[in-house]
């Protein structure tokens, strides 16, 4: 329970800035996500608040108390914080029990006490019947469930967590995803979580800090980042996205790819614009505005993924896969669209398309 | 394809058995040969083969020459085979093996073999004709020369003819018998003129093969029976070595059905060649010795006993050198972990000022020879005139006597190994650091633990099976070094194992006897040592992968950031500096004792020496050529073993990795001492004090380096990069040429670099096998340091220093950085 401030904070490796001018404030007991592609500063911004790095300049307050900044430099191991690896960092030469209860032995609290909290924490990770177990005897999701714990047993009022989930498999990434939200609510401590996979970011966070190459694009919950994005980078990061050159004019949005067809726009922008468009907001109407003809479909069981050639350009649909019984590559089709994403058209989408070739 | 399987198996079970009987018939033909060998009582084995040219070249000289004599001189046959056998029997004192030969032979058949047998008499040790004499003979014309056969014939047979002037000065004087020895003696010379029978090179090799007179006459008879076909000569001459072939193929044999055995597969691979090869390498050089080493330690006399042992274990100066051996190691390794492991953090975890600096200084101490550390040491700490006890004196105001430090001690010793083997802790414990995850050390800090904490509670216990492993390297090292302790024990009497070994060898083969007994010691130690190392740490050793690598934590030092970097420097300056500093001052030096800046005591004398003295330089080639042999060889294995190790899962690959394991395990001085043993002949082998018995020592004992060098770099690369050349249409050779080669260049390069380096300046195996031709670089520093000049040595030894850099910064460039050593 425990608020982070972040004040103007920079980070650069020699003339390397690889963070600029991170300013927010944690609140909490909130859920927050660091999300971006690698290389973005992310895991450097993690680590500045855990006191592996130092800020160039900026200062970062841990419940208004200053920990970095100035002259004033709080070491990790007076930070009180919780924190999870990547590569889960479980001491190999200790045993589940004694990497657990490792902060408690640090910090010298008596041992019937260590072993009630040890006890309790290995319960909520379920590794009750471990404890003896050394860690090479343990599968890659009871060692992070280790490094949970070991996080978690000291009570932190901040857990910092450094894409724990990327080393494990699908399928137990999925389950892992919940059972973090699942402590995070019941302990209700602020988390800090890095990661570049934005299903995670979306389905466990309170708040989404979408960051890349060292700026904060959007912050919000995940609900306005994907819904409301304000820039195309952000329109692009999460979920999927088509984007087409457009111009707005007399109400209308032509797309001179699609050989000049056009949709209705009743929105604030004007001139050339970048219009992104989800492909599940794309449906399949008699009387929609597009036409076009039925390039090719997948069908993937829960849905239909279609591209459809209109004019030039190839829009991406996904359809129910129950709407329609039938659909023959070639076929003559009309599209409406339920809503698109208008940006102005500032270059921004052709830098992006540079660094992702 | 069953039936392509079945052929196989038909080739390779038919290949096995003919081998195997191959093996059986050399071993039988090898024993039998060496039985004629024990039998004959010759010297050398190669008198067989001296035997057999020898019918040769009679038969040619009676055809050529006395038959036709013979015939022409119209001489009575009978006559002739008389005065021959009477010639014969007085030459030889003896007519036993005479009356053998000849029996039942008459005319003809008795003169040829009688005349025979008198011309090789006479060629090795007839009555001498000297050779200005020789040289008249020879300048007759060719029809005199014939026609002197004739009349020579017919006068030994007493039918006096006049000779020309050249025979009769011969003869002059001579009666009777005498005469007649002398007349045929100018009659063999004579028709050998023209050289081309009877080479006199044959008569000088059989003089030295056969030494005895009686022995000589064994010799003639059979080669005039011709008893030796190119056969059974073959087996003769070299009757030891085809047992060891033989015994060789048959142990590959049984090896090779074994493992096929276990595969049931019955299919050849080439590869088990390879493997075959090395392993017989090994066995041969150094299994067999050390083998043979340990039977003389316990069978002194060809029978069992503890005389030996019991000996030298009651002796005092032996039982000195044992405890002073034991103690040194242990002390130099837990003094040498105690600096390497602080150092190693220092350098590898924290913001010490210029870490790589001082990394690869302190990874440059390995690559120094030990006995120049030695030497500079014994400049700075001698009692008398050593720089650091004249300064110590002055700033305390002591007396002039010896001290306070003497470096001619126990403790000297430990401290001078301690400078000079500290570094395999330090590289064993870097490369563990290296290797280890650093948010192991970032949980511990966010877990509430201080640096220092976390390096008692985290990274020490996690090294510590890595710096066992290093402590235990330091043991082996220290106990089985040999410059350092010669140079400082010796004159201080602090004697180890090593220089006792040098000393008994030194005095022959009585003490031969002993050096094995202490040898036995000195293996079973390193042996156990190894097996600790090997075999129960390495299995404790943490395997810690980590994920996305981070930049390694780095501890900051905080106010202690200068005061730690100008102790680490003062560390160095003492280590490394000082000493060198020293060795290329006193190189300079006319008079050891005193200053460089005395009138006239600067000189450049010892290093023009270097570079234009024949000795010195014929010793520099030396060195040079043994290294880049063993170097060029060694890779070469190292490339092979592993690819082996790395690419094949061929049953076996690890039996050759297991012997070379052992063999650079072994210390040198018993390496050199058991190949002494082994490699004069007694096994078919004789390669003493040749450049041959050099090379092998230096690759058994250095070999490995450069095979775990390679063999780590190649298990660094993916089997996929080579499978996809495979894919992409390059054949498997065409693929190591040029995927996984230049991949592993780099390492290529730093094995075959970490086999030259040692090779190139070693002296404790160099001391005990060199031969007139074969001294190295490193025995002439050693012998110029103990006998001669002190200034000479020291030249010497900066100047393989700087061989040593100058390779280093070769090996730096060549490999863009990514080693130096």
């Amino acid at each position: 329970m425990s608020t982070v401030s972040i004040r103007n904070v920079t980070k650069a490796f020699g003339d390397n800035v690889v963070l600029k001018e991170f300013n927010e404030t944690f609140g909490d007991g909130e859920f927050i996500t660091l999300l971006g592609p690698s290389g973005c500063g992310k895991t450097t911004m993690l680590r500045m608040i855990a006191g592996f790095e130092k800020p160039t300049s900026g200062e970062i307050y841990i419940d208004d108390q200053l920990v970095s900044g100035g002259n004033t430099f709080v070491p990790p191991e007076k930070r009180s914080i919780g924190m999870v690896f990547q590569s889960y960092a479980v001491w190999p030469h200790m045993n589940v029990y004694d990497n657990v209860a490792y902060p408690l032995t640090i910090k010298k609290t008596p041992k019937g006490e260590i072993q009630e909290r040890v006890g309790k924490v290995l319960d909520i990770v379920h590794l009750t019947q471990y404890a003896k177990r050394f860690p090479n005897q343990l599968s890659g999701g009871q060692q992070q469930r280790v490094a949970l714990a070991r996080a978690l047993v000291a009570a932190p009022k901040l857990l910092l967590l450094d894409e724990p989930l990327s080393n494990l498999d699908a399928k137990l990434r999925e389950s892992m995803r919940f059972e973090i939200k699942e402590i995070q609510r019941k302990l209700g401590i602020t988390v800090v979580y890095v990661t570049h996979d934005q299903t995670e970011a979306m389905a466990m966070s309170d708040r989404i800090f979408l960051i890349n190459r060292g700026v904060v694009q959007q912050s919000g919950t995940p609900r306005q980042i994907y819904n409301e994005p304000e820039n195309q980078f952000v329109a692009d990061f999460l979920g999927k996205v088509d984007f087409f050159k457009g111009e707005v004019r007399d109400g209308r949005i032509f797309f001179p790819a699609m050989g000049g067809q056009s949709i209705p726009y009743d929105g604030p922008r004007t001139g050339n614009v970048d219009v992104a468009i989800r492909p599940e907001n794309i449906f399949f109407s008699p009387d929609g505005p597009l036409k076009g003809r039925l390039e090719s479909q997948y069908y993937l069981g829960d849905v239909d993924d279609c591209r459809v050639r209109v004019g030039d350009a190839l829009v991406r649909v996904i359809a129910s896969g129950y709407e329609f019984d039938e659909l023959r590559d070639g076929q003559e089709i009309s599209l409406d669209i339920r809503s698109v994403m208008v940006f102005e058209d500032d270059g921004l989408l052709e830098s992006m398309l540079e660094i992702k070739t | 394809m069953p039936s392509v399987d079945k052929r196989g198996e038909i080739v390779c079970k038919a290949t096995l058995i003919v081998v195997f009987l191959i093996g059986v018939a050399l071993l039988l033909g090898g024993l039998w040969g060496n039985r004629q060998f024990e039998a004959a009582g010759f010297n050398q084995e190669n008198a067989f083969s001296l035997v057999h040219q020898l019918t040769g070249e009679t038969d040619r000289l009676y055809q050529k020459k006395i038959a036709p004599a013979l015939k022409a001189s119209g001489a009575d046959l009978s006559a002739v085979s008389d005065v021959s056998r009477t010639l014969l029997v007085s030459a030889w004192k003896t007519e036993e093996p005479l009356k053998a030969t000849l029996q039942g032979l008459s005319g003809d058949a008795l003169a040829e073999r009688e005349l025979k047998l008198l011309a090789m008499t006479y060629a090795v040790s007839g009555p001498k004709i000297k050779t200005a004499q020789r040289k008249q003979l020879a300048a007759l014309p060719q029809a005199e020369q014939t026609a002197l056969l004739n009349q020579l014939l017919l006068s030994a047979t007493g039918n006096e003819q006049p000779l020309p002037g050249a025979a009769e000065d011969l003869c002059k004087g001579l009666e009777g018998e005498e005469r007649t020895a002398m007349l045929m003696q100018i009659f063999m010379t004579t028709a050998n003129l023209d050289g081309e029978p009877l080479s006199s090179n044959t008569v000088a090799e059989i003089k030295k093969a056969v030494r005895t007179e009686d022995k000589r006459v064994t010799a003639y008879t059979w080669a005039v029976e011709g008893r030796f076909n190119w056969l059974s000569q073959l087996f003769c001459s070299a009757g030891k070595t085809f047992v060891l072939i033989g015994i060789l193929l048959m142990l590959d044999v049984a090896i090779l059905f074994f493992w096929l055995l276990a595969d049931r597969n019955w299919q050849l691979d080439f590869k088990w060649i390879l493997i075959l090869l090395i392993v017989d390498f090994m066995l041969v050089f150094q299994v067999l010795p050390t083998v043979t080493m340990v039977i003389k330690a316990f069978f002194p006399d060809s029978h069992f006993s503890l005389s030996t042992i019991e000996r030298l274990y009651t002796y005092d100066l032996n039982l000195s050198a044992l405890m002073n051996t034991l103690i040194a190691a242990f002390c130099t390794m837990i003094l040498g972990t105690v600096i390497a492991f602080p150092l190693a953090w220092l350098v590898g975890r924290t913001n010490l000022y210029g870490k790589r600096f001082f990394r690869s200084l302190f990874v440059l101490t390995y690559m120094v020879p030990p006995y120049v550390g030695a030497m500079a040491w014994l400049r700075l700490l001698n009692p008398n005139v050593g720089n650091i006890n004249l300064v110590l004196r002055a700033v305390f105001g002591l007396s002039d006597a010896p001290g306070p430090l003497n470096i001619y001690s126990l403790p000297g010793l430990i401290w001078v190994l301690t400078t000079f083997y500290y570094p395999y802790a330090f590289i064993t414990v870097s490369r563990a650091m290296e290797k280890m995850d650093p948010s192991l050390e970032e949980a511990s800090r966010i877990s509430g633990a201080s640096p220092i904490t976390t390096v008692a509670k985290i990274t020490f216990p996690m090294m510590t099976p890595s710096l066992i492993a290093g402590a235990l390297l330091v043991f082996v090292a220290a106990a089985s070094c040999y410059g350092i302790p010669s140079i400082i024990g010796a004159p201080g009497r602090v004697h180890t194992v090593t220089t006792r070994i040098i000393d008994y060898v030194g005095r022959g083969s009585e003490g031969m006897n002993d050096a094995t007994g202490l040898g036995v010691f000195l293996m079973v130690l390193a042996i156990i040592i190894l097996y600790i190392s090997d075999f129960v740490v390495a299995k404790r050793q943490y395997i810690t992968v980590s994920g996305k690598s981070t930049r390694p934590n780095i501890v900051d030092l905080g106010k202690w950031r200068t005061p730690v970097t100008v102790l680490v420097s003062l560390f160095a300056c003492i280590v490394i500096l000082i000493p060198f500093a020293v060795i290329l001052i006193t190189s300079f030096k006319v008079d050891l004792g005193k200053s460089l800046l005395d009138q006239g005591n600067f000189t450049l004398k010892q290093w023009s020496t270097i570079f234009s003295w024949d000795e010195m330089l014929d010793c520099l080639k030396n060195s040079f050529i043994f290294a880049i042999v063993t170097a060029t060889i060694g890779i070469v294995v190292a490339c092979t073993m592993s690819y082996l190790l790395q690419r094949t899962r061929i049953r076996g690959r690890k039996l050759p990795d297991f012997l070379i394991t052992l063999g650079s395990g072994t210390p040198s001085v018993v390496i050199a001492l058991s190949l002494i043993l082994s490699m004069r002949g007694d096994f078919g082998i004789n390669i003493y004090k040749t450049a041959y018995i050099m090379i092998i020592a230096y690759l058994i004992k250095y070999l490995m380096m450069g095979m775990r060098t390679v063999v780590s770099a190649m298990s660094q690369i993916h089997v996929s990069l080579e499978e996809c050349s495979q894919i992409s249409g390059a054949s498997w050779l065409k693929t190591m040429f040029r995927i996984t080669g230049p991949l592993i260049f780099p390492s290529i390069a730093a094995g075959w670099f970490l086999i030259f380096i040692p090779s190139f300046y070693e002296l404790s195996m160099t001391t005990l096998l060199y031969g007139n031709g074969t001294k190295t670089i490193g025995f002439e520093l050693y012998e110029y340091w103990t006998f001669t000049s002190q200034p000479m040595a020291c030249a010497i030894a900066f100047a393989i220093l700087m061989v040593v850099v100058i390779l280093n910064y070769v090996l730096n460039k060549l490999t863009k950085g990514e080693f130096s050593i």
